[in-house]
């Protein structure tokens, strides 16, 4: 079945399947303000009825304006996935402008996931709590979606969580002084937190190197296994939902169409994993 | 449109989006390093390096009134511009929250001024504690931030 669903998904217009994607991102992550809901339902709706307008660069064009609209009115409170949309809606903007969009959306796809990588290694190479390992000893032990690894691989506790939770300041209301509080942990949190920091730098800083490379060359031919490697490894841990369907509709646009059911697997994948949170 | 002149438009459309994600990135890193922005937002390359985002940025609200102070309760609005400050520290946006707290209809008519204080906590691993210092604390009267 899925052989017959990936020569299905190869058949069609990778163009046409990449712009749907990349709708469905702009549609389920975009500003959840009603301003922003409003007029994105509006789009929606009009490519739904009038299927060929989703290639028209006016639709894109008008999506393009309300992301530089959503980003200007909140520019320094909005986080990575925002942004990014807004690169990859001007992105296809600009494909469909040009006279070869596959074209475009290959080669900017593959330069907007490298840089990415690129910066996101170079940030945390930069980052001394992240170097010694004190960031994801923090996360390990009060953070909800890294903390059930630390209780599953060491010996902390669901309990000691919940407690460490607890003796942390909220962030508006509630008690708070000055001075240290102590949180519980456990001796391999250490070694866990020293695994978990290297092995993001290593997958991160490859996928950004295959990304750049030049393409067919050297690490560039495993690009897609890399960054699903990055997928795997990260997302089961800390699933962003928004930042991991842009970044798999991105993927889409540079992979191979032997790819593609990998790609859409990933964009849902994603999606799904998130569920976890809110059935536990 | 020859090979050629469709190479160099693919190359010069897709360097577009590559060279605002550079600026971004600059701006992103010169406001964390020069305004104590927080590393995990605009750009958000910064995100998962450091503990240093709002969740270890506290502030705190009181209106006072003849010396007794009152922890406040807030409002979706002033939560809103609470968590803009907490993201980034700035003195616009310290004043900004001075004054959608100290214009609030129900603030003015129980209390005489208001005291905002602004903490930030970092994380020690071993022994594994949280440090939380007072970095900022202002008193405004209200109705005149």
């Amino acid at each position: 079945m899925w052989r017959r669903f990936g020569a299905k998904l190869a058949e069609l217009d990778a163009l046409e399947v990449v712009l749907w994607l990349s709708l469905a991102c702009v549609v389920l992550y975009s500003n959840p303000a009603w301003y922003f809901r409003v007029p994105f339902g509006a789009v929606l709706t009009i490519v739904l009825i009038f299927r060929d307008s989703i290639r028209s660069e006016h639709l894109w064009f008008v999506i393009c304006g309300l992301s530089v609209v959503a980003l200007g009115l909140d520019w320094y409170a909005l986080g990575n996935h925002d942004y990014l949309l807004f690169y990859w809606c001007l992105t296809v903007f600009l494909a469909l402008l040009s006279s070869n969009p596959g074209g475009v959306l290959r080669v900017s796809g593959r330069l907007i996931i490298g840089a990415v990588f690129l910066l996101a290694t170079g940030w945390k190479l930069s980052s001394a709590e992240y170097r010694s390992g004190t960031f994801f000893s923090y996360m390990l032990i009060s953070d909800y979606r890294l903390a059930p690894f630390g209780v599953a691989l060491t010996s902390l506790t669901s309990q000691d969580v919940k407690e460490n939770q607890l003796k942390l300041p909220k962030g508006v209301v509630g008690p708070i002084g000055e001075g240290a509080i102590p949180l519980k942990s456990a001796l391999a949190i250490k070694s866990l937190a020293f695994l978990l920091t290297w092995a993001t730098v290593i997958v991160e800083g490859l996928v950004a190197l295959a990304f750049l490379w030049p393409l067919g060359h050297g690490p560039s031919r495993y690009r897609d296994a890399i960054l699903t490697a990055f997928f795997v490894s990260g997302y089961v841990i800390a699933p962003v939902a928004s930042f991991g369907t842009v970044l798999a509709a991105m993927g889409m646009a540079q992979a191979p169409p032997n790819y593609r059911l990998l790609y859409l697997a990933l964009f849902v994948g994603v999606q799904l994993m998130g569920l976890r949170f809110h059935l536990v | 449109m020859n090979d050629q002149a469709n190479d160099r438009q693919v190359i010069a459309f897709s360097l577009v989006p590559l060279i605002i994600l550079l600026i971004v990135a600059g701006v992103q890193f010169f406001l964390v390093k020069t305004a104590d922005l927080s590393p995990w937002r605009v750009g958000g390359f910064g995100m998962f390096s450091s503990v240093g985002d709002i969740n270890t940025r506290y502030l705190r609200a009181y209106g006072v009134n003849n010396g007794k102070e009152t922890a406040l309760e807030l409002t979706a609005l002033e939560y809103h511009t609470a968590y803009r400050f907490r993201v980034f520290p700035s003195d616009s946006n310290f004043l900004a929250l001075a004054q959608v707290l100290s214009c609030n209809p129900e603030v003015l008519s129980r209390y005489k001024g208001i005291r905002l204080e602004y903490f930030t906590a970092t994380f020690e691993a071993s022994p594994p504690q949280l440090h939380v210092s007072k970095v900022r604390e202002q008193s405004f009267s209200c109705g005149r931030p």
